[in-house]
C-alpha cells in the first residue's frame, strides 16, 4: 500500500467548515473562487449545480412562484393538456389534472417535500455512518470493529427498501416516519467508507505525533481523523441524496410514503397512471422532473469525487 | 476436482453466513419490535382500546421482549413464519408460490442486459471517443438516472397506449413478460455497459492482444474470446452485486405492472400491515442474496483459475 500524500490543508477546511481549524488560513475567498472556477470548467458539474440551485430556490420561493396553490381545483379546466398542444392554455402551462389541479403547482411544490426528505434522511445518516465509521476504523480488529462489520455485511444482503417497507409495515406511512427510517438505515455506506478511510488514515504520521505526545483517543478522532474524512463523507452524502430522492419517490408512487394532501413527485406520479391513455401529461412531467434532478446530483457527485478525492480518478 | 473446492469452500462460506442470518433475523425482529405492533393498523383507528388490547393478548405481543424472540426464532428454524392475515394461511408458501414469477421476471430481465450491455460496452470500447461511444455512455447514464417506475410508465404509455404492442399490465403470456422485464433490466444494463466498457478499455491495451492480433487472428476472435474473456470476472461480480438492486427494483416494477411475483405481494402486505408475510418475503430475499453472491464466487473461480479461494 503506497503511502497518499497528506490532504491538502485548505481542502480540510473548506470541506469541514464548522469543524476545528486544520491550517490558519487567509484568503477563504480565494479558495472558494479557486473551487469556482474548477466547477465551471467542467460543463456538466456546472449544469449539475445550477439544476439544483434552480431545485432548492424552487423550493424557497415555492408559495410566490407557483402559479396556484398545489390543492387547488379549476373544475371547469380538467384534463387540460401542456399550454404547446390543442385545447392547452398558457393559465395551466403544463396541463391539469383530472380535479384541475395545476400540473405545474404541484411539480413546483413537490420538490419542497422531496429535498427536505431526502435533505434530513441524508444528515441522519451522514451523522450516524461518520461516527460508527470513525470509531469502528479507530479501533479496527477490537470488538466495536467487528460488530459494526458484521452489521455491514448483514446489511449488504438486505437492500435497504426492504427495511424501511418492513418499518413502514408496522408503524403505517408518514413523512416523519419515512424520513427517520431513509436516515437511519442510509449509515451503513457512510460508516463503510469512512472506516476504510480511517484505517489508512490512523498509521500516517500526524496521527502517531498526535499519539506520541500522549493526545487521547476520542481528542485525535475529532481533531485529526475527523476533518480528514470529510471530503469522503461529502461525496457519499451528495450520492446518498440522490438515491434517498428516488426511494422517496418510488414508496410515495406506491401509496407508502408521503402522504396527501402533502404534495410530492412520486404522488403526482401515481395519480397520473391511471390517466395514461387520456393525460399523458400528469405521469410524465414529475418523472422527468425526478430524472433531471438526480442526473444533476450524480454529476455534481462524479464531480466532486473527482476534486475531494485525488485517488478516485475516473478510469475511462 | 472442482467438488472438492465447492465442498471445502461451503463449509466455510456456510460458517460465515450464520451470522449474517442470526443479524438479519434479529434486526427484522427488533424493526417489528420497536416500531410498535401492527394490531392498531390492522384493526383501523376506530378500534376501542379494549379490542386492541384483546388483539395484543390474543397475539401473544404482551410478553416480554426474549421470549418472543425466542419463539420467532424457534418457529423461524421449523420454517414457521407465521400465519398471514390477509390469506389466513401460513406466509412462507404464499412466498415461495410467487417466487418462480419473480424469477422469471428478473432472469429476463437479466438476460435483457446482459445482451445488451456485452455488444455495447464491447463497441463503445473498441471505438472509444466515436458517436457511438458518447451515445452509449450518455444512455448508461440517464439510465442509472431514471428511476425504474417512470421508465416503466413510460414504456406503458408508448409501446402499451399509443402503440399498443403489449399488454398495459397483468401476466398470463410472454407478451406481459416484455415491458416489466425491460423495465427491471435498464438499471443494470447501464451499469453493466459501463463496466464492459471500462475493462475492455483496460485489457485491450495488454500484449497478449497484441501477440493475439500480430498472429492475424480475425477481429472478431480477438475481441470476444481473448479480450472479451477477461471481462467476464468483474462482470460476474457486478451481476452478484447487483441483485439487491434487482430485488428492490423488482418490488416497484412488479407493482407498477401487477406482476404477481413477491415483489408486488411484499407492497400489499405492507399496505395492509400484514407482517408474517412482510417477515418471509425479507428473509427469502436475503437467502437469495447470499446464495447469488456465493454463486458468483464459484462462477469465478470455474472461469479463471488464478483465484483461489482463502
Amino acid at each position: 500500500m503506497t503511502q497518499q500524500p497528506l490532504m491538502e490543508n485548505e481542502t480540510s477546511t473548506k470541506a469541514a467548515p464548522g469543524g476545528p481549524a486544520v491550517s490558519g488560513s487567509g484568503g477563504s475567498a480565494a479558495v472558494v473562487r479557486r473551487r469556482l472556477r474548477t466547477l465551471l470548467q467542467s460543463p456538466a458539474a456546472t449544469i449539475g449545480a445550477l439544476v439544483l440551485l434552480l431545485c432548492v430556490l424552487t423550493a424557497l420561493l415555492a408559495p410566490f412562484i407557483s402559479p396556484y396553490p398545489p390543492g387547488q381545483q379549476h373544475p371547469q379546466d380538467r384534463l387540460l393538456p401542456p399550454f404547446w398542444l390543442e385545447g392547452g392554455s398558457t393559465e395551466f402551462l403544463l396541463g391539469t389534472d383530472n380535479l384541475g389541479r395545476d400540473i405545474l403547482s404541484r411539480i413546483v411544490h413537490g420538490v419542497q417535500v422531496t429535498l427536505l426528505v431526502s435533505g434530513i434522511a441524508v444528515i441522519i445518516s451522514a451523522v450516524l455512518g461518520v461516527t460508527l465509521g470513525v470509531i469502528s476504523g479507530f479501533y479496527a480488529g477490537g470488538w466495536f470493529d467487528t460488530i459494526i462489520q458484521r452489521l455491514v455485511d448483514a446489511n449488504m444482503a438486505i437492500p435497504n427498501i426492504l427495511l424501511i417497507l418492513v418499518i413502514i409495515g408496522s408503524m403505517g406511512p408518514s413523512t416523519v416516519t419515512l424520513t427517520v427510517v431513509l436516515g437511519v438505515t442510509g449509515w451503513v455506506i457512510f460508516a463503510r467508507m469512512v472506516r476504510a478511510d480511517v484505517v489508512s488514515l490512523r498509521e500516517r504520521d500526524f496521527v502517531r505525533a498526535a499519539r506520541s505526545i500522549g493526545t487521547r483517543d476520542p481528542v485525535m478522532m475529532m481533531r485529526h481523523i475527523l476533518p480528514n474524512v470529510m471530503p469522503t463523507t461529502i461525496v457519499v452524502a451528495t450520492l446518498s441524496f440522490g438515491t434517498n430522492i428516488v426511494i422517496e419517490a418510488s414508496l410515495s408512487f406506491l401509496g407508502l410514503g408521503i402522504q396527501p394532501p402533502t404534495v410530492t413527485w412520486g404522488y403526482v406520479l401515481n395519480e397520473g397512471r391511471d390517466y395514461l391513455a387520456t393525460a399523458w401529461w400528469i405521469a410524465t412531467f414529475p418523472g422527468l422532473a425526478i430524472t433531471i434532478t438526480v442526473l444533476a446530483i450524480m454529476f455534481l457527485g462524479d464531480w466532486l469525487r473527482d476534486v475531494l478525492d485525488p485517488r478516485e480518478k475516473k478510469r475511462s | 476436482m472442482l467438488y472438492r473446492i465447492a465442498t471445502s469452500y461451503w463449509a466455510r462460506y456456510a460458517l460465515q453466513i450464520i451470522p449474517v442470518l442470526l443479524i438479519i433475523t434479529f434486526v427484522i425482529f427488533f424493526l417489528v419490535y420497536i416500531a410498535g405492533d401492527p394490531v392498531g393498523q390492522r384493526l383501523g383507528d376506530n378500534a376501542s382500546p379494549q379490542q386492541i388490547a384483546d388483539l395484543r393478548e390474543a397475539m401473544g405481543l404482551n410478553r416480554p421482549f426474549h421470549v418472543q424472540y425466542g419463539e420467532y426464532m424457534w418457529n423461524l428454524v421449523r420454517g414457521d413464519f407465521g400465519e398471514s392475515y390477509m390469506y389466513g394461511r401460513d406466509a412462507m408458501p404464499i412466498v415461495l408460490d410467487r417466487l418462480p414469477n419473480t424469477f422469471l421476471l428478473g432472469g429476463a430481465a437479466m438476460l435483457i442486459s446482459i445482451a445488451m450491455a456485452v455488444p455495447l460496452g464491447v463497441l463503445s470500447a473498441t471505438h472509444k471517443n466515436s458517436v457511438l461511444d458518447v451515445v452509449v455512455s450518455g444512455l448508461a447514464v440517464v439510465g442509472k438516472a431514471i428511476p425504474n417506475f417512470w421508465l416503466g410508465i413510460m414504456l406503458i404509455l408508448v409501446l402499451s397506449v399509443s402503440l399498443g404492442l403489449f399488454p398495459v399490465s397483468g401476466s398470463g403470456s410472454w407478451a406481459h413478460l416484455v415491458l416489466p422485464a425491460i423495465t427491471l433490466s435498464g438499471g443494470v444494463t447501464a451499469e453493466l455497459t459501463r463496466v464492459i466498457r471500462s475493462n475492455m478499455l483496460e485489457v485491450l491495451n495488454q500484449d497478449y492482444i497484441r501477440t493475439a492480433r500480430s498472429k492475424g487472428l480475425p477481429h472478431q476472435v480477438v475481441l470476444y474470446r481473448h479480450a472479451f474473456r477477461n471481462c467476464l470476472v468483474p462482470c460476474i461480480t457486478l451481476l452478484a452485486l447487483t441483485t439487491p438492486l434487482v430485488i428492490s427494483s423488482a418490488i416497484i416494477t412488479e407493482s407498477v405492472f401487477a406482476w404477481p411475483g413477491i415483489g408486488q405481494l411484499l407492497v400489499n402486505a405492507v399496505t395492509a400491515a400484514d407482517m408474517a408475510i412482510v417477515q418471509a418475503v425479507v428473509f427469502v430475499t436475503a437467502l437469495l442474496i447470499i446464495a447469488f453472491n456465493l454463486a458468483a464466487d464459484i462462477l469465478n473461480k470455474v472461469i479463471d483459475p488464478r483465484i483461489r479461494f482463502e
